[in-house]
């Protein structure tokens, strides 16, 4: 069985954020909600700055909090170590929000039908759209997956119910990579096997020093960066999101 | 069975203008309720202005899970002073004992409504929360234990404690057998004093 991985490499992230799109049009995310999110972070006094972009997908931690928290089991760990999401099944609590130490969790507050960046029931849209309604949907989300069978693709985008970043696990089952690793332009994000040894992330990782965030705390992502160092408390935000439903 | 004409002090029971203005207040609180919890299901939680704390810098959990903690403390303290008064066998104090379990029952259902009411699928979580429910999660302990736990059990404490209860009451024998669980028949017989309506001092 494969264990999945992600390599990301910030000397190579221009914070362009294809990524963020190319997940948006992959998940069809409503709005505010940003599976993948590139953090763009400012180090360093004036002269002396530099500027660096992190991109922060979930980390699908091997020790993973939200999967201890949830009281129905919701969120569980796959076997090739996806950590999923059972739209299905999850009643809303919120506690693997509270408990993911990276805030990657989404919940849909509201209907996200009513979501998408333009009120698609308003009129003056209607007379161009000539009442087709977007979005247009992924049907691949719907399916059910894995051994399991159960639905975590994440296209269910029911309201009360929280989704993350799923590592697009209707692309990796037809043997395709995530859509933000498909679509990264200089190729900063690498995903593969970590348990393969010729796999290009392990070779990746061999190569060069690699750090994952909050190592400390214990949750053992399997997300690795390179070429670059963990935000500090120096690290200050440009743009700070305030993104809002 | 007679009816009590004996006038109970601080003018309870006595149906006055300032009583129904009061129950029409507070009518009016549950209706205000009832119609927010309505937008909030309808409209999902959105209305409550909670959001996620990656990129949209707010806080997912918010006054529910407070009150939730906050009823769930309260019933601690009632339950303990119905105890205490049990065990130490501080008679005068009986007719407190009987409202502070009634206070523990009171806000246990609080607990669980406010915890319902911060579900983002109530319905799926009545069902959810039985069918899955994972003893590892803390969430569990406050809202599986503490309902189908805590609550029955204090149920059956204050069935005990209400042993004075006029078995006229359809059904009351079986219920009082099954809520006490030891068998213990209903007689009826007891004295006023021992069934902790009558004043203080006959203890």
């Amino acid at each position: 069985m494969a264990r999945y991985g992600m390599v990301i490499d910030l000397e190579r992230c221009m914070g362009c954020r294809a990524c963020m799109v190319a997940c948006k049009v992959e998940n069809n995310t409503a709005q505010a909600i940003l599976w993948m999110y590139v953090f763009r972070f400012e180090d360093g006094k004036y002269p002396n700055t530099h500027v660096w972009f992190m991109p922060r997908p979930c980390m699908h931690c091997d020790n993973a909090p939200c999967v201890k928290v949830c009281p129905v089991g919701a969120r569980f760990k796959r076997e090739d170590g996806l950590t999923a999401t059972d739209w299905e099944r999850c009643i809303g609590c919120r506690y693997c929000e509270v408990a993911c130490p990276y805030g990657v969790n989404y919940f849909n507050w509201k209907e996200p039908a009513r979501n998408y960046y333009l009120d698609w029931g308003d009129k003056d849209l209607a007379s161009v759209t000539n009442g087709e309604v977007p979005p247009y949907k992924n049907p691949d989300l719907d399916k059910a997956y894995g051994l399991e069978q159960r639905r975590i693709a994440g296209g269910g985008h029911t309201k009360g119910v929280i989704e993350k970043c799923t590592f697009c696990v209707q692309r990796l089952e037809r043997g395709l990579p995530p859509a933000c690793v498909a679509n990264c332009p200089v190729f900063a994000l690498h995903f593969g096997d970590l348990d393969d040894p010729n796999s290009n992330v392990s070779r990746l990782l061999q190569k060069k020093p690699s750090f994952r965030l909050l190592e400390e705390v214990g949750t053992q992502p399997r997300v690795y960066y390179i070429g670059g160092r963990p935000p500090s408390s120096e690290s200050r935000q440009i743009e700070p999101v305030k993104a809002r439903v | 069975m007679a009816i009590r004409t004996e006038r109970l002090p601080y003018g309870v029971g006595r149906l006055s203008g300032g009583w129904y203005l009061l129950m029409l207040i507070l009518l009016a609180l549950i209706g205000l309720g009832v119609h927010a919890y309505s937008r909030q299901f309808t409209e999902g939680l959105v209305v409550t202005g909670l959001r996620d704390i990656g990129t949209m810098g707010g806080a997912p959990w918010g006054l529910y899970v407070a009150f939730d903690v906050y009823f769930v403390g309260v019933s601690f303290a009632g339950i303990t002073i119905a105890a205490l008064i049990r065990l130490l066998n501080l008679k005068h104090l009986k007719p407190v004992s009987r409202m502070a379990e009634l206070l523990t029952i009171i806000s246990l259902i609080l607990a669980g409504f406010s915890i319902l009411a911060d579900l983002g699928q109530p319905v799926r979580g009545i069902v959810n929360l039985f069918l899955y429910a994972r003893p590892q999660s803390p969430f569990f302990g406050t809202f599986t234990l503490v309902i189908a736990g805590y609550l029955f059990a204090s149920l059956v404490y204050f069935s005990w404690m209400r042993g004075g209860m006029p078995p006229s009451v359809p059904g009351y024998r079986a219920l009082y057998r099954v809520s006490t669980v030891s068998g213990h028949r209903a007689t009826g017989t007891r004295s006023p004093s021992e069934s902790g309506m009558s004043a203080p001092a006959s203890g």
